[in-house]
């Protein structure tokens, strides 16, 4: 077992990622209702919601040869947090700015670029974990998808917004570094783990 | 017994199917409520002349529903003087707007935006407009037929005091037993009683998201009120909104600075005498400063900082359709035109065109250096026109540019809104400028165009000189006066006085208060002065008249 797709996924599983994320997507969606701008509101706290879902879907997925119960849950908070991206993704686009050229003409090429970039493997990842058989799993590909979103999350919320979010910044960069730590701890070669 | 844990798994399996279903059932639902939010609000983009009366500056103020039923249940606080002395609109100085389609006074508007936010709503708001202070009345006699005029500050509305009388009832109590907290008691103002009393007035009925959104306001709104007694203190009502102790700013003015002060600056600006008259608005194109003390050049910046100081926000003045009212009610000012006075005043005398003329040499020689005087269709500026006359020159009241944290002011409002804000300001058409903070020396008032002079009643910032003919100093000022439904007097060219308080003239204005003083501006000539020439300045009011 590579664990590098989901397997078996329980119930209990599933709804240990379904409760969360779909409680961040109602206080994201209606908790703006309350005051402030709201659509604004939506959009920033899609993101809040997908840098909380983060932290378990790339945290498991270090730890993801653990068992294929770490694996599972590795995935299915990608994929929550995928969910919740792409209605951020639609706010900001849509709601806040007026379409897909709009957005880089106000966020800037960089910024506007990075997050498209980070939308397609982001989505292409999941759809391949998902829908493709285990022996089309790549490891690199996995990789390289989550550093990216690692890295975006971890610049924009710590280097390009100030206030709270860059304490959320801080803390996500710090758990999954610390996670990442651990990793290189606690692994061992194959070879070893079978002896 | 032993336990089954095949039942045991059956229990919590199901548990988690029902927590998957009912998660899915929410989230369908807000999915619904989102949809329905985007259709809550169209916006409208109307012309300017529309823009100007009937559209919103992001000045939400309450729900549809509450301002139609709040008179009704209130009647102690929205009738001071009474239930005989005339409804809620005219014991406040509103105007009657027979074309508005529910049935509120002029400048009252309704919109699908909440306030501070524009975010949608599924009951109307009513905002106010800038017809609300922009727009009088003017009648020579009480029950004779009034002209309706739009462009010089409505000489009749007390807003600070309708707003006291409209808090008092939203944190008005239940009566409590003796001995009880007042604070025990639920308040009288409810969802249900407005529901209520909305039914009966109209025959609609509220739907279940309208009376929601009724609650939020409801809760968010005394929340904010409460929290503010410790700050300001508790509104009074009771039929004490109209008092010159409580509002003293009277008909007429505004704390123009207040809010900003509170809101923007977070002071609790108490007790501030910062009085200002509402402005006339004819010809904002022939002017380069606005505010009485010029502390503004740009046209944008003015109107933008208006609405936040009638209450709208950095986010709502975000709202495509708010940013166009207000781009649009500017553009309706620029070459907006007074009316003549005998258009005015059709069976008024008309000044002597002998007099005219002469007085218009008097203009020119006294007057024209600071005002600048009317030429053909445009208007010819003098040498000091446009240029703030300092308080020790002009010598009339001070307070209104001498309080505390007028030089930091503009600082403030400069960073209120973002950079990439629609009407984000630059910080050199906001004044003092930065070197200038601290300088007391060139605080002042601005000397601009006067076209419409007539109109322009009460004279000076604070509206302390009733009549043209006591501002040039051809009669002496009065030191005392009532307001409220004040008479135009179309000899002295200003507002006339009863001599005592009478139920349309509710306001005592005293000259001696802070921030009355009726001093200073005394050209041609002071009232004491030996040089004085009564002839010369009969001659000047009959020109006045026609400015
Ligand atoms: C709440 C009442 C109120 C509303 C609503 C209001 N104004 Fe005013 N306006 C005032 C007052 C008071 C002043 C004088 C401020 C000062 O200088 O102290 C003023 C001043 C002005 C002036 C400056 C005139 C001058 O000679 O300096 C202009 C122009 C103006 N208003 C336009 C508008 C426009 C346009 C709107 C709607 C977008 C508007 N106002 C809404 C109360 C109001
Ligand atoms: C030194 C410059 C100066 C001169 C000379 C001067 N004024 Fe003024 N005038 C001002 C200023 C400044 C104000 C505003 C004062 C205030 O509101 O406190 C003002 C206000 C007024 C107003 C009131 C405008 C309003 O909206 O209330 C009228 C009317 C007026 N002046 C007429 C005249 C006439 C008539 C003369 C000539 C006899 C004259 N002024 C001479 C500077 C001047």
């Amino acid at each position: 077992m590579k664990h590098d797709k989901p397997e078996a996924i329980t119930l209990a599983q599933f709804t240990a990622m379904s409760v969360p994320t779909a409680l961040l997507i109602l206080w994201a969606m209606l908790a703006p209702e309350l005051g402030g701008d709201l659509e604004l509101g939506r959009t920033r706290l899609t993101i809040w919601a997908t840098t909380f879902l983060l932290v378990p879907g790339l945290g498991f997925w270090l730890f993801r040869t653990r068992s294929q119960a770490v694996a599972n849950l590795s995935y299915l908070f990608w994929t929550g947090a995928w969910v919740v991206f792409a209605l951020h993704a639609y706010w900001a686009i849509f709601i806040i700015f007026n379409g897909i050229p709009d957005t880089f003409v106000q966020q800037g090429p960089l910024i506007a670029g990075g997050n498209f970039l980070l939308l397609t493997v982001w989505t292409i990842d999941v759809l391949m974990i998902w829908l493709l058989p285990a022996r089309f799993q790549s490891f690199w590909v996995q990789l390289i998808t989550r550093l990216l979103a690692f890295l975006i999350f971890a610049v924009t919320l710590v280097v390009l917004r100030g206030g709270t979010i860059q304490i959320l910044g801080f803390v996500f960069a710090g758990l999954l570094a610390a996670g990442a730590l651990v990793r290189a701890i606690v692994q061992v070669p194959d070879a070893r783990m079978e002896a | 017994m032993p336990v089954s844990r095949h039942r045991l798994n059956y229990v919590w399996r199901t548990a988690l199917w029902a927590c998957n279903a009912v998660l899915l059932v929410a989230l369908g639902l807000t999915g619904l409520l989102v949809y329905l939010e985007g259709r809550w609000a169209t916006p409208v983009f109307r012309d300017a002349p529309e823009a100007f009366r009937h559209g919103t500056i992001g000045t939400e103020v309450m729900p549809l529903p509450v301002a139609l039923v709040l008179p009704d249940l209130f009647p102690h606080h929205f009738q001071p003087g009474g239930q005989e002395a005339g409804s809620w609109v005219e014991q406040f100085g509103f105007l009657d707007d027979p074309e508005n389609p529910d049935g509120l006074p002029v400048g009252f508007t309704a919109t699908n935006y909440r306030p501070l936010s524009a975010a949608p709503s599924p009951v109307r708001f009513v905002a106010l407009t800038c017809a609300l202070c922009h727009t009088s009345e003017l009648r020579t006699s009480d029950g004779g037929t009034p002209v309706r005029v739009l462009g010089p500050g409505s000489v009749s509305i007390n807003l600070f005091a309708w707003l006291d009388a409209f808090q008092a009832s939203l944190l008005e109590r239940q009566p409590v037993p003796a001995g009880r907290a007042k604070t025990d008691a639920p308040f009288t103002l409810t969802v249900e009683a407005i529901t209520a009393d909305y039914e009966d007035r109209t025959g609609d009925s509220l739907g279940l998201m309208q009376r929601i959104m009724i609650g939020m306001w409801l809760g968010q709104i005394r929340d904010r009120l409460e929290g503010n007694i410790a700050r300001f203190d508790e509104p009074y009502g009771n039929g004490r909104s109209r008092d010159e102790d409580v509002t003293p700013t009277g008909p007429t003015r505004t704390l123009a600075f207040r809010t900003l002060l509170r809101n923007v600056m977070h002071y609790p600006a108490n007790d501030l005498p910062i009085h200002s008259k509402i402005a006339t608005i004819y010809n904002q194109g022939w002017r380069e400063r606005a505010q009485f003390d010029g502390s503004i050049s740009g046209r944008e910046a003015r109107s933008s900082l208006a609405a936040v100081a009638a209450g709208a926000t950095d986010i709502n003045l975000a709202n495509p359709e708010i940013v166009h009212n207000i781009r649009k009610a500017i553009e309706y000012t620029i070459s907006l035109a007074p009316p003549r006075f005998e258009e005015v005043f059709p069976d008024a005398d008309l000044p002597d065109p002998e007099a005219v003329r002469r007085g218009q040499a008097v203009y020119r020689e006294h007057c024209l250096a600071c005002h600048g005087d009317r030429s053909g269709q445009g208007w010819e500026p003098g040498a000091r026109t446009h240029e703030v006359i300092p308080v020790a020159e002009i010598g009339t009241d001070l307070q209104r540019v001498m309080f505390r944290h007028y030089g930091e002011m503009p600082d403030a409002l400069y960073r209120y809104f973002p950079r990439e804000h629609p009407f984000a300001l630059d910080r050199s058409e906001i004044f003092p400028q930065p070197e200038d903070a601290g300088n007391l020396d060139i605080r002042g008032y601005v000397a601009g165009p006067i076209d419409g002079a007539f109109l322009r009643a009460p004279y000076l910032h604070n509206a302390s000189v009733l009549t043209l003919a006591e501002l040039i100093n051809l009669e002496p000022r009065r030191g005392q006066f009532y307001r409220g439904w004040n008479l135009y007097d179309t000899d002295r060219a200003g507002l006339a006085s009863p001599p005592r308080r009478d139920g349309l003239r509710y306001f005592r204005f005293d000259t001696s208060a802070p921030g009355n003083a009726n001093t200073g501006h005394d050209y041609p000539w002071a009232i004491d002065d030996p040089e004085r020439d009564p002839a010369a300045l009969a001659d000047l009011l009959a020109y006045l008249k026609t400015l």
